[in-house]
C-alpha cells in the first residue's frame, strides 16, 4: 500500500500542546516514508501558539498498514488538516479481522479492585436510591446515583475487554441504561418520580444477584430485567413530554423549546455536507426566528452571534458555518441549561440552604486495607506479647544471675506501662479485623422480599443491633448458615396469610433478626412468629429414616429430641420445596459454627414460633488452645474442637477388628494413639487421657492435659515439611514453639 | 524519569493507568477529581495528565480548562466513552491532546500515551 499523507495542521493542535513531529516519527516506523516539509514553524517550548505556528508536511508512505490503521495512529489530528490519500493499492484486502474477541484472563489486582469496589459502589446505590426514593426531584442526588451506574459501567467494561462473562454482560447492560436515564434527568433537570426510583432499586437488587453469580463463578438468568429497563426508559419519556418547558419561566421555554427543535435539524444538515434550495431556506429562517427571539429576551451575547452566523451564510465556506453553528448550539444549550439551573434553585431554595458539601467530599471514615496486612500486623504483636514475657524473665535474671537488683526492680518498675501499651495494641489490632454485621445484614431485606414472594406468604422483618461488630472472618463463615436459617423460618415456620388468618394471627409473619455482645461473645438470634417445630414430626421421622429406635426415642426429652435436627440428612418437611436442595442442611448450620467455637441453641414453641441462637466468639485472630503433652514434647489443640476430655485405664481399652475402641456413654469410640503416628514415645503407663471430639465418635490418646492459653497461631512455615496432622505453630511466653494438632477434626 | 498525573474518581480506572504507565517507567501520581488534581498540577510538573470527565467535586473538562490556563505544553488524555462524542469536541476545544475510549487495556493506554510523549 502507497499513501499521500498531508500535513495542515496549525494553531489549533499547538493549543493541544500536540508535537505533530511526533506523528511524523510515528509514521515512519510503519514502513518506508518520504516526507517533504513545506511549512515548519513549531512553538518553543514555554512559547504561546500563535497563528503564524504552523506545520505542513507530505509524507509519501509505502507500507503493510491498513488505512483503517493510520487513521487510528493519526486520529487526534485527524479532523485538524490532515488528509489521507491511496495512492497504490486496495485498502480491501488489507482489512484484519479485529472483530475475532478473544477471551483472555483478567489480571488479578484488577479483578480484585473491580470486585471490591462494585461491592462498595453496589451498597452506596442502595442508600442513595433510599435517600432519593424520599426526594425524587433531588438533582444532586440523581447526580450521585448517575455517578455510580456510570462508574460500575466503566469498570464493568473494562473486565468484560477481557472476557465475555455473561454476568457482566447483564450488569453492563444495566448500568449503561440506568445511567443514559439518570443523565437526562440531571441534565433536563426535570427529576425523576418515585416509580422509576422503585425500578432502579429492583435493577440493584438483580444487579447484586448477578455480581453474587458473577463472584461465585455461576450463571443467572437475567432477562427479565429487560422489562424493567423498557419500564424505566418508557417512564422516562412520558415524564419528559409532560414536563416540557413546564414550570419554567415563559421566556426560558421558549428558548428551550426552539432550540430543541432547531440544533438536531441543524446537525443532521451539516453532516451532509451540501444543502439543497429548501434546506437553505431552512437555515435561513430559523436563523431569523432565533436572531428575534433572542434580541426580545435580552440575550445580546448569542444575538449578537446569530447575526454574525446569519452574514456568513453562503459567504463563508459550509464546513466553517457549520462549526460556527455547533458552538452556537452549545451556548445555547449551555444558557438553556443555566437557566433551568437557576429557576430549580428559586423553587428549591429550602433545599439549597441545607445543601452539604460533605456529601461531594469522600465520606467513607474508613481506610481499606489488605488483608493480609492486617494479619501481619496481627503476627507482629503475637510475637511482641511473647518478647514481653521474655524481657519479663530477663528482669528475673538480672537479679539472679547477673546480681545487678537494682537494674532488676528498675525494669520491673517499668514493666507495667509496657504491659498496658501492649495490650492496648493488641485490642486495637483485634479491632481492625471487626466490621458491623449491618454488611451482612443488609442483605436479608431482599432475601425476604425474594423468599416471601416466591413461597406466597407475607413476611416483614425486623433487624436490630445490625451495628454489632464481629471479627470479619467469622461474618463471611455464617453468611450461609444465616441465610439458611431465614429461608427455614419463611419456608417451614411461618404460616400462609389463610391459615394465619384462620388461626387468628397477624395476617403478616413476623421474623427478627437480632445481634448483640454477651461478654466475650456476639450472639445472633433469628426468630420467627410461625407455628414452631412439631416435636412429634420429628420423632416420627427418626423413626422413620432409622436415626433411632422406637423405644431410644420415646426415652429421649423434648429438647433432646430437638437436637435431631442438627444430624445429617434429617429434614421434617413433607415436601420438598423449591428452596431445599440449594443451600445447606441444619446439620451444616450447626458444624459451620461449632468449627469457628460457637454455639446453635433452639428453642421452639408450638403455633408461636422458633428462635434459633448462634453464640459465636468475637474473634478468630486469638484462640484457645489446650496444651497436651506426649511423651516429652508439648502439643496444642484447639479447645472448640475438644467437646469432653476423660482419662480411663489402659487395660478398658478394647480392640474391635483390629481397631483400638473404648465404651463411653454408651457409644464406642474409636481411638487415635497420635503419638505412635508421629513417632512419639509415650509416658503413661497404667491411665491414659482422651481427648473427645465434639460429636461423642473419636478419641485421641494423649499422656496428660497441662492447661489452655489464648493465643494467636499461625499457619507452618512453607519451607518446613510437617506430617498432615500439624495445623499451625504457636509460641510461648518463654519463646518456646508449640505446634497446634488438627486430630479432632 | 516521566512524571504522570492519574485522574478518576474511579479507584479501578485510577489503578489501571498508575499501574500501566508504571510499567512503562513513568511515576504515577493519581487525583480523585479535578480540584485534587489541580492542586498537584500546580505544585508538580507533569510530562502527561490522563483524566476522567464525569468526576464529582470538578469534573474532567473544568478541570482540563483551568489547567489550560497554567500550562499549554503538557499534553492531557482524556478518558471518555463511545457515546460522549460531544464531550470529545468539547475536549479538543479546551485543549485536550487526545482521548482515550473506555473501556480499554494497559496496552491500549500505553500505545496511545507513547503517541503524545517522548
Amino acid at each position: 500500500m502507497k499513501y499521500l499523507i498531508k500535513f495542515r495542521l496549525g494553531k489549533s493542535v499547538f493549543d493541544r500542546a500536540i508535537d505533530p513531529r511526533f506523528y511524523v516519527e510515528d509514521l515512519q516506523k510503519l514502513g518506508k516514508a518520504e516526507i517533504k516539509i513545506i511549512k515548519e514553524n513549531i512553538p518553543e517550548p514555554d512559547e504561546e501558539p500563535s497563528d503564524e505556528h504552523c506545520f505542513e508536511a507530505d509524507i509519501v508512505l509505502e507500507t503493510e498498514s491498513s488505512l483503517e490503521e493510520i487513521k487510528e495512529l493519526l486520529e487526534f489530528i485527524l479532523e485538524d488538516g490532515v488528509e489521507i490519500e491511496i495512492l497504490e493499492g486496495n485498502n480491501e484486502e488489507k482489512r484484519k479481522e479485529k472483530n475475532k474477541q478473544k477471551s483472555e484472563e483478567v489480571p488479578q489486582a484488577l479483578l480484585e479492585n473491580y470486585k471490591l469496589e462494585t461491592e462498595e459502589i453496589l451498597s452506596r446505590l442502595r442508600n442513595s436510591l433510599e435517600e432519593l426514593y424520599n426526594a425524587p426531584g433531588s438533582l444532586e442526588l440523581i447526580n450521585e446515583v448517575f455517578r455510580s451506574f456510570h462508574t460500575l459501567k466503566g469498570n464493568t467494561g473494562l473486565i468484560l475487554s477481557y472476557s465475555e462473562e455473561p454476568n457482566l454482560k447483564y450488569i453492563h447492560e444495566i448500568s449503561h441504561k440506568a445511567e443514559s436515564v439518570l443523565q437526562k434527568a440531571r441534565d433536563t433537570g426535570i427529576g425523576l418520580s418515585q416509580r422509576h426510583v422503585e425500578i432502579l432499586q429492583e435493577l440493584v437488587d438483580r444487579l447484586d444477584d448477578l455480581f453474587l453469580a458473577f463472584s461465585e463463578g455461576k450463571e443467572e438468568d437475567a432477562e427479565d430485567i429487560f422489562n424493567l429497563l423498557d419500564e424505566l426508559s418508557s417512564v422516562a419519556e412520558k415524564k419528559e413530554e409532560i414536563k416540557q418547558g413546564e414550570g419554567l419561566p415563559s421566556d426560558v421555554s421558549a428558548l428551550f423549546n426552539v432550540t430543541s427543535q432547531y440544533v438536531p435539524v441543524f446537525r443532521e444538515l451539516c453532516s451532509k455536507g451540501e444543502l439543497n434550495e429548501e434546506e437553505e431556506e431552512f437555515f435561513r429562517r430559523s436563523l431569523i426566528t432565533l436572531h428575534k427571539l433572542t434580541k426580545e429576551l435580552g440575550f445580546e451575547d448569542l444575538n449578537k452571534k446569530i447575526r454574525n452566523l446569519q452574514n456568513a451564510f453562503g459567504n463563508i465556506d459550509f464546513k466553517q458555518f457549520c462549526e460556527n453553528l455547533e458552538e452556537l448550539a452549545i451556548d445555547l444549550q449551555k444558557l438553556v441549561d443555566s437557566k433551568i439551573l437557576e429557576s430549580k434553585k428559586e423553587v428549591k431554595k429550602e433545599e439549597k440552604k441545607t445543601f452539604d458539601t460533605s456529601k461531594y467530599v469522600s465520606k467513607s471514615k474508613y481506610l481499606k486495607v489488605e488483608e493480609s496486612i492486617v494479619q501481619n500486623l496481627m503476627d507482629i504483636v503475637g510475637e511482641l506479647s511473647v518478647f514481653k514475657e521474655w524481657i519479663h524473665l530477663f528482669s528475673n535474671k538480672l537479679q539472679k544471675v547477673y546480681n545487678v537488683p537494682d537494674a532488676s526492680k528498675e525494669l520491673k518498675d517499668n514493666m507495667h506501662r509496657f504491659r498496658s501499651l501492649m495490650d492496648n495494641l493488641q485490642r486495637t489490632v483485634l479491632e481492625m479485623r471487626m466490621v458491623p454485621v449491618s454488611v451482612l445484614f443488609d442483605r436479608f431485606p431482599k432475601l425476604v422480599r425474594d423468599l416471601s414472594r416466591m413461597l406466597g406468604k407475607k413476611v416483614k422483618l425486623e433487624i436490630e443491633g445490625d451495628d454489632t461488630k464481629l471479627d470479619k472472618v467469622i461474618i463471611e463463615k455464617i453468611a450461609e448458615p444465616m441465610i439458611h436459617l431465614v429461608r427455614n423460618a419463611i419456608d417451614h415456620g411461618i404460616e400462609t396469610p389463610e391459615e394465619r388468618e384462620a388461626l387468628g394471627k397477624q395476617i403478616e409473619g413476623q421474623i427478627k433478626i437480632k445481634a448483640f455482645q454477651e461478654g466475650g461473645n456476639v450472639v445472633i438470634e433469628i426468630s420467627d412468629d410461625g407455628k414452631g417445630i412439631d416435636i412429634e414430626k420429628i420423632r416420627k421421622k427418626a423413626v422413620e429414616k432409622n436415626l433411632y429406635k422406637e423405644e431410644e426415642i420415646s426415652r429421649m426429652s423434648d429438647e433432646e429430641v430437638l437436637q435431631i435436627i442438627f444430624q445429617p440428612g434429617f429434614s421434617t418437611k413433607d415436601q420438598a420445596t423449591e428452596l431445599s436442595g440449594r443451600g445447606v442442611g441444619m446439620d451444616v448450620v450447626a458444624n459451620t459454627i461449632r468449627n469457628l467455637g460457637g454455639e446453635v441453641i433452639i428453642k421452639t414453641q408450638k403455633s408461636l414460633g422458633t428462635t434459633v441462637k448462634l453464640i459465636l466468639p468475637l474473634t478468630l485472630a486469638i484462640r484457645k488452645i489446650l496444651l497436651v503433652r506426649m511423651g516429652d514434647i508439648i502439643f496444642g489443640v484447639p479447645a472448640e474442637d475438644v467437646g469432653e476430655v476423660f482419662r480411663i485405664s489402659r487395660d478398658k481399652v478394647k480392640s474391635l477388628k483390629g481397631i483400638k475402641v473404648v465404651y463411653h456413654r454408651g457409644r464406642v469410640l474409636e481411638l487415635d494413639f497420635v503419638c505412635d503416628r508421629l513417632g512419639i514415645k509415650s509416658t503413661s503407663n497404667g491411665t491414659i487421657t482422651l481427648l473427645i471430639d465434639n460429636s461423642l465418635t473419636k478419641g485421641v490418646v494423649v499422656d496428660e492435659v497441662m492447661s489452655t492459653i489464648d493465643t494467636v497461631v499461625k499457619p507452618v512455615p512453607s519451607v518446613l515439611q510437617t506430617p498432615p496432622e500439624i495445623s499451625g505453630v504457636t509460641i510461648l511466653g518463654d519463646g518456646s514453639i508449640v505446634y497446634v494438632l488438627e486430630v479432632l477434626k | 524519569m516521566k512524571r504522570a498525573l492519574a485522574v478518576d474518581d474511579s479507584a479501578t480506572m485510577r489503578n489501571l493507568v498508575k499501574i500501566a504507565l508504571e510499567a512503562e517507567g513513568f511515576t504515577v501520581d493519581t487525583a480523585g477529581n479535578g480540584q485534587e488534581a489541580l492542586e498537584l498540577a500546580k505544585k508538580n510538573n507533569y510530562d502527561i495528565v490522563i483524566s476522567d470527565i464525569n468526576m464529582p467535586v470538578m469534573d474532567g473538562l473544568q478541570f482540563l480548562k483551568e489547567f489550560r490556563e497554567i500550562n499549554k505544553r503538557t499534553p492531557v488524555l482524556m478518558l471518555t466513552t463511545e457515546t460522549e462524542a460531544r464531550k470529545k469536541e468539547e475536549a479538543k476545544r479546551l485543549g485536550a491532546t487526545g482521548w482515550i475510549v473506555k473501556p480499554f487495556k494497559p496496552e491500549d493506554l500505553v500505545k496511545v500515551v507513547k503517541r503524545v510523549v517522548r
